[in-house]
């Protein structure tokens, strides 16, 4: 089986769809059709929550592999603080579950105490965490699923939106700097 | 329901699955560890909600289908052996005995995962039941009763199953003591611990249907959110 399942969390998704963040839902349904993403209930609910109207126009939930059938928030949720955190833990326990079915890609999570938390007691999964910058920068300079110039056009946004002030994967001003070696690092591909 | 009424494949899957735990779990866990981590695959997989029934009882979420058959296994004999609680031993009346596996529990063990390992190729339900156990039961096998349960209790969304526990005012009010050791084991981070102990703040369900009762309430739990 190819690895290519990405599982994310909703943080991902909604920065593609708020109109102060990246605000470009065409940018997601590119990355939805170029990897095999997989999400659970919780998640689908989160995304849904703020943003239903957009993802019934867009067709999003059909370019999305939806489990439905498995509570997966349950597996890990007495470990996930506040409810609205739950997301992540259902992501990483559908991430563990694909990574066992031998398809997963990346696990994309931005939040830094689930990424500590998941460092700590599932280190099966740390090779395939990923922050979503790093994991967007990839998708052209390691997967060539994307294209550089869309790449490029997307952290480009994602720049902006932060100099605006809004925090799209909660990245603030501080973490400018990560944003803008990324583009240079993306810049630089192909050139060697 | 209860044992008798099990139809024959249901409690094989019933005991195998309790071998698949207790051999993750290193041959030894005890009956409220067993109960919790089947209560969350039940949650998890709607084949194994199809298999018990958990009510709210005296601790927490609880399955006397379950209770049932770690005691008296009916198709996977000799794979383990139920240790009741030594006299005298407060933890050990609260954990309700232990589950020891046996030498031929082991041999079942082995060619069991090797099984589903193969049968999990083809089949998604087996494969996400072998991997929710690997999943879970590491994390939580290794917990003291009271943060097994601090967890479980305050847990909002096992609400419902946490009324009735005769050990939740017990739980939370250790519960800074609980969490303090729980980032000592690594099982939360440093910068969980506020939270954690702000959710335990949050849990007025536990001791507010505090009426434990011989007559459990029966949950219906949806399919999905």
């Amino acid at each position: 089986m190819e690895r290519e399942t990405v599982v994310s969390d909703s943080t991902f998704y909604i920065a593609f769809l708020k109109e102060e963040e990246i605000n470009d839902p065409q940018a997601l349904i590119l990355f939805l059709k170029s990897y095999r993403f997989s999400m659970g209930q919780v998640i689908r609910k989160e995304i849904r929550e703020k943003h239903a109207e957009l993802l019934e126009e867009l067709g999003l939930e059909n370019l999305v592999e939806i489990e439905e059938n498995y509570n997966y928030a349950a597996l890990l949720s007495p470990i996930g603080d506040r409810v609205f955190q739950k997301g992540e833990y259902e992501s990483m326990a559908i991430a563990f579950i694909k990574l066992y079915e031998g398809a997963l890609h990346s696990l994309v999570i931005d939040d830094n105490r689930a990424r500590k938390w998941l460092e700590k007691n599932l280190p099966q999964l740390s090779d395939y965490l990923k922050y979503s910058t790093r994991f967007i920068a990839n998708s052209c300079i390691v997967d060539g699923k994307v294209s550089k110039d869309e790449v490029l056009r997307i952290l480009q946004k994602i720049k902006q939106s932060i100099e605006r002030g809004a925090r799209p994967f909660n990245l603030t001003r501080k973490q400018l700097g990560k944003v803008e070696q990324l583009i240079r690092e993306v810049e630089k591909f192909g050139k060697d | 329901m209860s044992q008798e009424f099990h139809d024959e494949n249901d409690l094989k899957t019933i005991e195998y699955l309790i071998l698949l735990i207790l051999g993750k779990a290193g041959g030894r866990v005890s009956v409220l560890h067993l109960q919790k981590m089947f209560f969350l695959l039940w949650k998890f997989h709607p084949v194994v909600r199809e298999l018990v029934q958990f009510v709210p009882h005296f601790k927490g979420p609880y399955s006397q289908d379950l209770q049932d058959v770690i005691k008296n296994p009916t198709y996977v004999i000799d794979c383990w052996t139920y240790v009741p609680p030594r006299r005298g031993s407060k933890v050990d009346r609260i954990v309700g005995g232990y589950v020891e596996i046996t030498p031929r529990g082991w041999e079942v063990y082995r060619l069991l995962v090797r099984g589903l390992t193969e049968k999990a190729r083809e089949d998604k339900d087996a494969l996400r039941i072998l991997s929710a156990v690997d999943l879970i039961v590491p994390l939580y096998s290794k917990l003291e009763w009271d943060e097994l349960l601090f967890l479980i209790y305050t847990d909002e969304t096992n609400r419902d199953f946490s009324t009735r526990s005769e050990l939740s005012r017990e739980v939370l009010a250790r519960a800074e003591s609980i969490v303090n050791r729980l980032v000592r084991k690594g099982v939360i981070t440093e910068e969980m611990k506020e939270a954690l102990l702000e959710r335990a703040k949050r849990s007025k369900w536990i001791t507010s249907d505090n009426l434990p009762s011989k007559d459990p309430i029966i949950i219906n739990v949806p399919e999905s959110i």
